[in-house]
This record gives C-alpha cells, structure tokens and sequence, in this order.
C-alpha cells in the first residue's frame, strides 16, 4: 500500500499563519482602500456616507480667500446663508456647521479653521443645541473618523489608541465589506441622486424637500410628527450640563478671545410643537434649557462673548410654517434669525 | 474578554502566546505571566471579579495544604468544610441571594407576612459557577486522597485561573493538569499548536457562523410571542436546541485548541450529545467534565447505586435537581434539572424491567425529541412561556404552514446544524489537517470568523 503523504506540522502551521495573514491584509486593504464610510484619508473613491464634518473640513480647506466669518453650530444652522450674512459683516463667511454638532464640535472645527487653514477669523455666529452640553451623549463618531479635527480632542493616548484599533477592526468586519462592495457597484453603475449637498461656502441644499417644497409635495407636518420621538429620544439621559463639554465650550470663548474673535451666540429654536413635545415628553428639558441659557448669558455678563435670546421663534418673527420638519428652519425663517442677530449684535 | 473579540484575537492572545514561548526555561516566571495574563483576561468584564477569584483561590490553596498535613480525621474534615463552605457561599451570594430572598419574600407574602427582605441588585461574576466547582474538586480529591495537593502557589493559582477555560469550562481537575503544569513545553509543539488552532477555528466558526445566526431567529420568538403556533413552536425548540450546542461546544472546542496552543490538554467536553442512544447516554456526551463532576462528587458521594434502587433513583433526582439549578437561579432551571432526573429515573427503571431493546435509529429520536423539550423550559424566560411553547408544539394555537416559506432561511440553517450533529464527526474525532490546501482552508475559515467578530454575541454559558 503507498504510503499517504503528509505536510510536516511546522509547515502546515506557517502555511495556516502566513495565508492568514495575508487574507486578513487582502481583506483589510481592500476595506481601507475603498473606504465606504470616508474615514481613512486618501479616499479613492466617494465616501457612501457623506458626513458633514468631514465635507465641511474639505470645502474650508477649498476656500480661496479664507473665512473672517464662522458659522459654527449644528445642523440647525445649516441654512444660515454666508452670503446673507456677509450683508452685515466684512470678509468672506463660511457655513462650518456639522450634525449634531457638541461643544467638542465647535473646538475642533475652530482650531481647524486657525491652525490649519490659518483663517483670518473676526466673527462666530454660533447657533447651540440644548443637547450641544449633554451628559448622555458620547463625542460622536463622525467626529471621530474626521482626522482633521480629532486632533484637537482633548483624549488620553489609550483614547487614541483604542480609536485606532477601533478603526482597525472595523476594517475586518463584515458589515464593511459589505459597504465596499456596494460602494464599489456605485462607482462602476453610477451614484444615486443625493438627498442634500453643501455650496463651496458650506450652505447647505435639501435637494430633494427644496424641491418637494416647489412642488407643494412637502409634508412637514408628517415630518415634523417623525421627528418628536427622535427628539425626545436624542434627550434621554441627559440630566445635567456635562462638565468635559463646559471645558470645551471655555476654551472654545478663551481661544477666540484671545485672537479677538467675537463670538454672537444663540440658541437654536425649534418649532413650538415639537418643543411642547419634548418639555411633555421630558422634565428635564424645560431645566436643561434654561441651564444652557444661564451658561450662555455668564459668559455673555462677562463680555466673552455676545448672547442673542432667540430661545422661541417670536423673538425674531419666526415663522412656525417655515420649518422643513420642525427643527430645521427654510432660508425664510433664518434670514429674519440672522437680520435680528446681527442687528441687535450692532447694538 | 470573549474569544470572539479582535481585542482577543489580535492583542491579548498574541501577546500571551508571544511571552509565553519567549522564555522557555524560566518555569515559574512563565506561570506567572499565564496567571497574570489569565487575570487580565478576567479583569477586563470588571476588575473586582479578580479579587473574588483570588479569594477562592487562596482558601482552596490553604485547605488543600491543610488536608494534606492533618493527621485527625476531625481535622481533615474541618478543613474540607471550610473549602465546600467557602465556595457554595461565595456561589450563593452571588448567585442565588436575589432567587432565594424573592422566594422566601413570596412565602411570607403569601402566609400573610408584612415582613420582606431586601433584594440587593447584585452582580454575578462571569464563570463563578465554573471556578467554584474546579476549585471545589480539588479539596475534595486530597481529602478523597486521589489526588496530592501543590506546594506552590503559583502552580494553584495558575490552575483556577487558566484563562482557556475559566468562565465556561470544561472543568478541569487539577490531578488532570498535576504533570502538565510541571513539565511545561519549553517550545512550541507543532503538531500540537497546529491541532490547537483547529480546535480555535472550528469552535469559532461553530459559535459565529451557526450558533449566532440560529440565534437572530431563535430570539425572538422566545420573547412577546403569546400564542406561539405550531410551526414556529417547533422552529424554536429545534432552533434553540442547534444554538445552544453549537454555541457551547463552540466555546468549549475553542478553550481546548488555547489550551493546546499553550501546551496543555483539557478534557472533552462535548461527544456528539445528539446521537446519545438514552438519557444517560446524553449526559455521558453533554457538558461532560460538568455531568462527570456531578457524578463524582455528588451522586457517588450520596452512594450512587451501591444502596438498593429507590437510594439510586433518590440520588439520580437530587443530582439532577442541584445540577438544574447550577446553571442559574430561576425555578425553569430546577424543572429542566427536575425533567433530566425524571428521564434518568425512567430509563433506569425501563432498562432493569424491560427485556425489550429499540432500534437505534428509535432510540436516538426519541432521546433527542425528550432532549428538546427540556431545552424549552431551559430557555424560556419563565413557565408561563414555556408553556406557551409546549403548547404550541401540540398544535394548541393552531398550524400556519405558510411559516414554513417565511422560515426557510432560518430552516435550512437548522437543517445544515442538524446534518452537522448527526452525520458528521464531532471536533475531536476529525483528523488534524495534513495538507497544505486544509491549512489554507481553516485560514479561510478563521478570516470568514474574524468578519463576523464586529456583531455582538456573547456565549450562552457565561451567564451560568
């Protein structure tokens, strides 16, 4: 009987180590080089999630006359016009403002627009969230894939390095696979039609509720209705202002000080329904609101910074039925915020 | 940690195997990193679960000394008591305080009582259950006198906290590991390291790519599903019945492959448990170092079959009553142990009354099927689910066959299980690879793993 030929254990293991490995660089490479998601840089191809932050670091770096105006806040900012307002300030303005953007948001995309793109900045219109100081909500994610500005985070190095492996592991999962390949057949077969996209001065356009809203096919009650529990839901946990989110918010006033930067800030209305909601929904809101509010006018006592109170839409002649769903104001509503801002700011 | 993490895979399992080979003639160093390394391992749910296991270990360490050195059956006894006692009420506290407080809360309501007990909120430390009872044997081998205690410290500690197999098994004596802790492999054993990893990766697959798939559907339809009708009845009791070996063997599969990729050899734990032929056959295939733990320490110690059949069918019944609620502190776990005690009694009068022998094909069927219906008081969270469930099974709440279509994917997948557990051979019975293209094939099939690792999936045996 001839004799069965088998491999010796020590090569059979490197064949098994080294054909793991490799697989696991072919797999992770593939994943990097395709980068669904746009969190490494260099990306070859067109991110499949196209997010803010990391668009709006892009069109800054774009710019050729840097900004002497900021617009900084969250996506409820995102229709405040540079060019509207550049009717009441000098200098070119630029809309830096990213989804749901938390104090650490503003830091970074300030230290951004200084140290990186040595933006001469005279002006910060900022527009902030009740939930900019939350205690629940972790830094998020999207700020932490934008390199550009996770820089300026204050985090430990084990922070860092978790981040990275994070990133790493990611790189090796299924569900990323999955978005390559799909990012890939975009490529070959063509994009689908965006729901949005920024102007080269950060404004942003709802392609698809602009037009709807031509149309009179707009439904922003339906809209307004969807986005209460996503609300209420965004508040949970939330108690009490958190102190790491304060510390960013003082260095935030301290840098633009300290570069006599003046800074007109306000906080973002909502539609009187949807925040009836929330205050029903949640008894905290009414107190978390009232506690940003009092932070805001300290610094604002203290002459670091400007505060408009622009808490409910009257203030400034909102209209209630120039919400796209409640929380984020059509061109309409935001030119009556920026005009009252700016002109009470020139008082 | 879970062995299913990149944070396992790619950092601490390296780095332990790296230190370990790197020194290979510094004994008790090596011991020490194993230890260490196995703490961390530990450490990493939470922090002060080490302190408890540390504790365990100390007292066990102690009395293992202790009873060896005691001269007075008095005394020897005292000391094993101290060890059982510290143990079981390590295991109580952190187990059972909430169940029995709840009950005993309960009793008093109901007899009219206005008196209750406060129900502290209690955090159970991951695979307690497991080193409680490892530590346990070893006591009880030295008083037994089978087995010598250690002189060292180190070689104890390194014992109870082996990381491979610490939070979910096989429970391993320490006369298993007695020689091999004092002859560690000084390199790697190739042939060794080469099965071990086989072992990591099929066990890994068996835990990913079957049991957690089984599981998206299988839970659901344990939870909110009041009038569960007959086809989706049986798909969870079937699905469950897949998940629940494929994610333990699963684990237990990995925890000897580490081993082996140390240098160390554990005990089998999973023998085809679905081709058992009887009841006892079942639980001389399931969970075997734990049913083999049962039997020695508890069912032979209260004199086994040595004292006339209704002694051996009261023994069978508490054995398994104790081993039901070993695994968790709700009244299901005592009716599923309660159920195997019933089975075990019927087959052990059945076999000395009946002359009649069944086929095995029969036989093996009708093992599984009463096998199945225990898993369902098993998982279900409470009676009134699984009553639900058995109910649904017999067509209580009717049959929808057009489950069946929406199923499919779910039942092939179940089907695929099945045919693994009753056609193929089981982890320990393949051949180590031999050709290089088998090599390339489990690398393939360890990256298809890693893919997997970003969903969450916790083993089900942790919470015991």
């Amino acid at each position: 009987m001839p004799k069965k030929e088998t491999t010796a254990p020590n090569t059979l293991l490197k064949t098994l180590m080294t054909s793991t490995i490799v697989m696991l660089l072919i797999t992770a490479g593939f994943n990097i080089a395709i980068d669904p998601t746009g969190e490494w840089p260099g990306q070859m191809l067109r991110p499949l999630v196209r997010t803010s932050r990391e668009a709006k670091v892009k069109l800054l770096k774009k710019q050729n006359q840097p900004p002497e105006t900021l617009v900084l806040g969250s996506s409820r900012v995102m229709k405040f016009e540079p060019k509207f307002i550049s009717k009441y300030l000098k200098g070119p303005v630029f809309n830096a403002s990213v989804n749901s953007a938390m104090t650490e948001d503003y830091w970074a995309m300030l230290k951004y627009a200084i140290d990186d793109q040595k933006a001469p900045l005279k002006h910060i219109v900022l527009g902030v969230d009740v939930e900019a100081f939350s205690n629940a909500r972790p830094m998020d994610a999207r700020l932490l894939a934008t390199p550009q500005l996770v820089k300026y985070l204050h985090e430990p190095s084990w922070k860092v390095i978790q981040r990275w492996f994070k990133r790493f592991s990611q790189a090796l999962s299924l569900p990323q696979l999955k978005l390559s390949w799909r990012s890939l057949k975009f490529w070959l077969n063509g994009y689908p039609e965006l729901a949005s996209r920024y102007e080269n001065d950060g404004f942003l356009i709802y392609i698809k509720w602009e037009s709807q809203r031509k149309n009179g096919t707009l439904d922003t009650k339906k809209l307004l209705d969807k986005n209460k529990a996503r609300y209420v839901d965004r508040m949970k946990g939330y108690n009490e202002i958190d102190s790491k989110r304060i510390e960013y918010f003082r260095q935030f006033v301290e840098l633009c000080q300290s570069q006599n930067i003046k800074i007109i800030a306000f906080m973002t209305p909502l539609h009187p329904e949807l925040e009836a909601h929330i205050e029903q929904k949640n008894k905290m809101y009414k107190e978390l609101k009232q506690k940003v509010h009092q932070h805001l006018k300290m610094y604002s006592a203290q002459k670091q910074l400007i505060y408009v109170d622009t808490r409910h839409i009257k203030a400034f002649n909102g209209i209630e039925g120039e919400f796209y769903d409640g929380a984020h104001p059509t061109v309409i509503n935001t030119r009556k915020h920026i005009k009252y801002l700016l002109t009470k700011k020139a008082d | 940690m879970l062995f299913n993490s990149y944070v396992f895979l790619f950092v601490y399992l390296p780095m332990v195997l790296f230190l370990w080979y790197a020194i290979p003639d510094k004994e008790r160093t090596r011991l020490t990193i194993l230890t260490a390394a196995s703490y961390v391992f530990y450490g990493y749910w939470d922090w002060r679960f080490c302190g408890l296991m540390l504790f365990s270990t100390i007292i066990d360490y102690i009395c293992g000394l202790k009873l060896n050195s005691s001269k007075k059956q008095i005394h020897r006894r005292f000391w094993l008591i101290l060890s059982l006692t510290t143990n079981l009420s390590l295991l109580a506290f952190f187990k059972y305080w909430a169940f029995g407080v709840g009950n005993l809360n309960s009793l008093l309501a109901a007899s009219g009582s206005s008196t209750s007990f406060p129900i502290w909120n209690i955090i159970l430390p991951v695979g307690i259950s497991f080193y409680t009872f490892q530590s346990m044997s070893y006591s009880i081998d030295i008083y037994k006198d089978e087995a010598k205690p250690t002189k060292s410290f180190l070689h104890f500690a390194a014992y109870v906290s082996m990381f491979p197999q610490l939070v979910a098994g096989p429970i391993v004596r320490y006369h298993e590991l007695y020689e091999q802790l004092r002859q560690l492999p000084k390199k790697i054993q190739y042939d060794s390291f080469l099965l071990g990893c086989q072992f990591f990766i099929l066990g890994l697959a068996k835990k990913l790519w079957i049991a957690d798939t089984i599981a998206k559907s299988v839970d659901p339809l344990f939870m909110n599903n009041p009038t569960p009708e007959f086809v989706t009845s049986w798909l969870a009791m079937v699905g469950y019945t897949m998940q629940i070996y494929f994610d333990f063997s699963g684990y237990s599969d990995m925890a000897v492959g580490l081993g082996l990729m140390l240098g160390f050899q554990f005990p089998q734990n999973f023998n085809s448990p679905y081709k058992s032929t009887s009841i006892s056959d079942f639980w001389r295939r399931w969970h075997m170092s734990f049913s083999f733990w049962l039997r020695d320490y508890l069912y032979i110690a209260m004199g086994g079959n040595r004292h006339g059949k209704l002694k051996t069918l009261r023994n069978l019944m508490i054995t398994m009553f104790l081993g039901g609620l070993w695994h968790g502190a709700n009244w299901t776990f005592v009716v599923w142990g309660v159920y195997h005690g019933a089975l075990l009694i019927i087959h052990n009068l059945w076999r000395t009354h009946s002359k009649r022998t069944i086929p095995k094909s029969l036989a093996i069927a009708i093992t599984f099927i009463a096998v199945m219906v225990g898993w369902v008081f098993f998982r279900s969270p409470n009676f009134t689910t699984a009553g639900q469930l058995l109910f649904g099974l017999v067509g209580g709440y009717g049959v929808d066959a057009n489950q069946i279509m929406t199923a499919k994917s779910f039942i092939v997948i179940v089907i695929l299980a099945g045919f693994w557990c009753f056609a193929a051979p089981n982890t320990w019975q393949l051949p180590t690879v031999n050709k290089k293209w088998q090599a390339v094939g489990l690398a393939m099939l360890f990256v298809l793993c890693v893919l997997k690792l970003g969903e969450p999936s916790p083993f089900l045996y942790f919470q015991f």
